[in-house]
């Protein structure tokens, strides 16, 4: 049984369509992922189970109650905002218990709850600050706290991380992936960012243009990315151009490569395969396929060396171990890569 | 639309409070005759030769106020910008001290000061209207000021005088062809407010001079004397305010709020 | 060599000094000779009698119904004005941001209050002469509906007449000060209330107002502050009848009316008082206003 359910639902703007068709089921407790690049419509379907959008049509669904229509004040839902949002004229603990005071609980409660929520983001010392008095990372955690108060059915992130610098977006994306663990809160977590998702979600939604690119482990999405869109979105990617041979073999140039699963593609047609530079490595004669080409540039990126090789007239990114015992290819000198048939995807479309 | 009502109930409201006089204005400068619309009340206020000369008079005021406060202010606050940042406060202060003197006060202080033995300005004509223009400078000074410093704040001054030395500029060369042309929409912005004050300014020309020589003692006399004239040339002042309003916008700069004026 | 680095070194100390003396000097110059001078002059002379002697029987003159009923006049039309110019003015800057109107109507309405903040002084009276005075359009169309304002106790020329006319170039400075405080109200704010479980109700009671309370009452303050030094205006209307500080000091400045220069000069230093605490109260409230909108 799902917790919480999008079915159909879209959103338009005048003629402008900003979610088209977006179809959904999350277990309870599940951590969830909208990806995608800005204007696929991610933070629309975000902000339409808040209840900030209207539906065009559809419904959502939570615990088995239509919520479609309920104003945003009545859903139970918490939603940590990009900007922080927090009210400037509130100190850290009034932030916190803001939920709790429009909803007329009495003093100590409000003052207990606010407790364990400070403990939660170990902020306690901060208690009476104002928000213009914190860091945005700080603020960020107010803004986690006051959401998680009232104990909400769902938890709504916008892109919480992004306004913030590096090094503090790395361990808040920790504090809040524990956070979400240990109160086993169904969330709802929006970003562009591939390696966010990847590192917090249960499930990641790719999203293109309003659309459901594809749904599924963040190791699903990375290693069979359905669709180019989905690949070149997720991680680097090798697009090489090939023609089909048969069932299990294409021609990309000269060379022809084993692929593990069937193709659909009729024989003779023009396809798109993919392959991930760091599954790419020096050709051994064990290797089915292989691909040689001339050294155009070479990267050291520390564990890792990109070398970029110009083979068949196409530009290929090869990630290889720097192994201290192996030389560094050199540039224009020949070199063969290769990869397993298991690694090689041939794109939809 | 029922859930915009009070929106539009507010600015309706605004709307007559704000047309309302303007319309009533006009419709009375056309009525100097009774029974029928005519503009007699207009060609009367051009037929007294104190219209055109006051007018004029405040002009030059005008222009002669901007160009000093101009030459005043934009070397000081480059300096300031560039290697006095510690002294800035102090200046931004003096700045704003025009606000607490108000202008009966500030002309008050003038001929206590200057109309005066030992000094005694007031007692040739170049001397009043030098202090005049003095007391106009004041006036408009936390505009001019604002306006010149946000200008200099918006263009990123320490690096452009760097990359002008560099290509070997002089300052002359720096002020006149980097400096004012990058500032100059904002200083332009400040000049409409410093127009707009020394045009309607009564209190400081009233007191120094008199009656009839600025504009705006000359339409405050007139209004006591007459009846339709004075509606005629609020009209012909509204046009003209309307004017630089049009071509505030135009430059794309809002009007910022300000407390002076003559009020 | 070095005697060239050394001509460099003399040329940018030279410059230095040239800077800071001749460019900052005539500015400071200016601000001692037409600013601090003539303001401290009657500062320090109103805590002198005609002889000379310093005394504080200035202030303690000040006690005379005359004098009394001008300061009463002079804030209480400010304190009036400011009041019921920060209301409507509220209400526009609301309804043209937050209200949610076409986006053509709040740039004519700021255009006009650009316009209506500065259409003050003598044409500003001139316009309610015509508008409201004994022989007025709307005074002449009331009267035809078998309304006479003039027999009911209205008066153009007196306080309720200033009050009006005040109003006219008081409200739209709010709504130039109000429209970029409601601007930086941010949607999130309003949205993180919802969510949370407020309703419009306590989002306004609770949030929005408080943050905006510092710029309301800044800009009651400063709308206070442009009534009280205000003269051409009420010059213009009532000839400088009424009693008021600004018009006291000037008839003062036409003739001797208070028989005591010294005492005119004690009126001017109050005036220079309350005008510094109205901006001092201004410029902290502003700062506070700005502090919460951009965090």
């Amino acid at each position: 049984m799902s917790f919480l359910v999008l079915q159909g639902v879209r959103k338009q703007f005048g003629t402008t369509v900003a979610v088209a068709q977006f179809d959904l089921e999350i277990a309870r407790g599940e951590f969830v992922s909208f990806l995608g690049p800005s204007g696929c419509g991610k933070t629309t379907t975000l902000r339409m189970v808040a209840g900030f959008e209207q539906l065009t049509a559809g419904n959502i669904i939570l615990d088995g109650v239509d919520i479609s229509a309920t104003p945003p004040n009545k859903r139970n839902i918490g939603m940590v905002f990009q900007s922080y949002a927090l009210f400037p004229n509130m100190t850290v603990a009034d932030n916190i218990g803001f939920g709790l005071m429009v909803a007329g609980r009495p003093k100590a409660e409000i003052h207990a709850r606010v407790g364990e929520m400070l403990d939660l983001i170990a902020m306690s010392e901060y208690t009476a600050r104002y928000p213009y008095q914190l860091s945005g990372g700080q603020q960020q955690r107010v803004a986690l706290a006051r959401a998680l108060a009232l104990q909400p059915q769902v938890l709504l992130l916008d892109e919480p991380l992004s306004a913030l610098d590096a090094q503090i977006r790395d361990n808040l994306r920790q504090e809040i992936r524990e956070i979400q663990r240990r109160l086993g809160i169904t969330t709802i977590y929006v970003t562009h960012d591939q390696q966010e998702a990847m590192a917090l979600s249960d499930r990641i939604v790719v999203m293109s243009h309003g659309r459901v690119a594809q749904v599924g482990a963040p190791h699903e999405i990375y290693n069979t990315p359905r669709t180019r869109f989905v690949a070149s979105f997720v991680g680097t990617l090798n697009i090489l151009a090939a023609t089909v041979v048969d069932a299990h073999h294409v021609r990309i140039g000269e060379s022809v490569w084993q692929v593990a699963d069937a193709i659909v593609q009729p024989i003779g047609s023009s396809v798109e395969c993919a392959v991930r530079p760091e599954l790419l490595r020096e050709a051994t004669p064990d290797l089915a396929n292989q691909l040689t080409g001339v050294v155009q540039d070479v990267i050291f990126l520390g564990a890792t060396v990109r070398v970029t090789l110009l083979a068949q007239g196409q530009r290929v990114l090869v990630d290889l171990f720097n192994d201290a015992t192996h030389t560094i290819p050199q540039i224009n000198t020949t070199l063969t890569v290769g990869c397993d048939p298991r690694t090689v995807l041939v794109l939809a479309e | 639309m029922l859930r915009r009502f009070w929106p539009w109930l507010w600015v309706s409201l605004g709307v007559l409070y704000f047309f309302l006089p303007i319309y009533a204005t006009f419709v009375f400068s056309l009525k100097a005759k009774k029974g029928i619309f005519s503009l007699i009340a207009y060609d009367k206020v051009f037929a007294d030769p104190r219209f055109g000369s006051s007018f004029v008079f405040s002009t030059q005021m005008a222009l002669l106020t901007i160009f000093c406060c101009m030459v005043l202010l934009i070397p000081t606050l480059t300096v300031l910008h560039l290697f006095l940042r510690r002294l800035r406060p102090l200046v931004e202060f003096v700045a704003l001290v025009p606000f607490v003197i108000p202008s009966v006060v500030l002309v008050f202080g003038y001929l206590r000061v200057f109309a005066r033995p030992p000094l005694s300005i007031t007692n040739s004509t170049l001397g009043t209207y030098g202090l005049l223009l003095a007391g106009y400078m004041v006036l408009s000074m936390p505009y001019m000021y604002r306006s010149i410093d946000a200008g200099l704040r918006a263009i990123d001054l320490r690096t452009l005088v760097e990359a002008s030395q560099s290509l070997g500029a002089g300052w002359v060369t720096i002020f006149v062809r980097v400096i004012f042309p990058n500032i100059r929409v904002a200083v332009l912005n400040g000049s409409f407010v410093t127009f707009a004050i020394v045009i309607g300014e009564l209190t400081l020309a009233r007191f120094m001079l008199g009656n009839a020589v600025a504009f705006a003692p000359y339409l405050a006399e007139i209004g006591r004397a007459r009846a339709y004239e004075p509606a005629a040339i609020t009209v012909l002042s509204l046009l003209m305010t309307w004017g630089i309003v049009t071509i505030l916008q135009l430059l794309g700069r809002n009007t910022t709020a300000t407390i002076a004026g003559p009020r | 060599m070095a005697n060239g680095a050394a001509q460099t070194w003399w040329r940018q100390i030279n410059w230095r000094r040239v800077g800071v003396s001749l460019t900052v000097m005539p500015f400071l110059l200016f601000a001692v000779l037409f600013m601090i001078l003539p303001a401290g002059s009657l500062l320090i002379e109103s805590f002198r009698n005609a002889q000379g002697q310093w005394t504080l029987a200035n202030f303690a003159d000040m006690n005379d119904p005359m004098i009394i009923e001008a300061y009463s006049m002079s804030l209480r039309i400010s304190f009036t004005t400011a009041i019921i110019g920060a209301i409507l003015g509220l209400l526009v800057a609301y309804a043209v941001t937050v209200g949610g109107l076409p986006r053509g109507i709040r740039t004519a309405i700021l255009t006009f209050s650009g316009v209506a903040s500065n259409f003050a002084g003598v044409p500003l009276a001139f316009a309610f002469v015509a508008t409201l005075g004994r022989t007025g359009i709307i005074t002449v169309l009331l009267t035809q509906l078998g309304i006479n304002l003039y027999k009911n106790g209205f008066n153009l020329y007196s306080y309720i007449g200033l009050v009006i006319v005040y109003v006219y170039f008081q409200f739209p400075l709010m709504v130039l000060v109000m429209t970029p405080a409601l601007d930086g109200l941010r949607r999130e704010w309003r949205e993180a209330s919802a969510i949370l479980g407020a309703n419009t109700a306590q989002y306004w009671r609770h949030v929005a107002l408080p943050i905006l309370m510092p710029a309301i009452l800044a800009g009651m303050v400063l709308l206070f502050g442009n009534a009280f030094g205000a003269f051409a205006t009420a010059y213009a209307l009532t000839g400088g009848t009424l009693t008021m500080v600004t018009n006291v000091i000037a008839q003062e400045m036409s003739g001797d009316v208070l028989h005591n220069e010294a005492l005119a000069y004690a009126l001017a230093t109050g005036m220079i008082v309350i005008m510094t605490i109205t901006i001092g109260t201004y410029t902290v409230l502003q700062r506070r206003a700005e502090r919460w909108l951009r965090a």
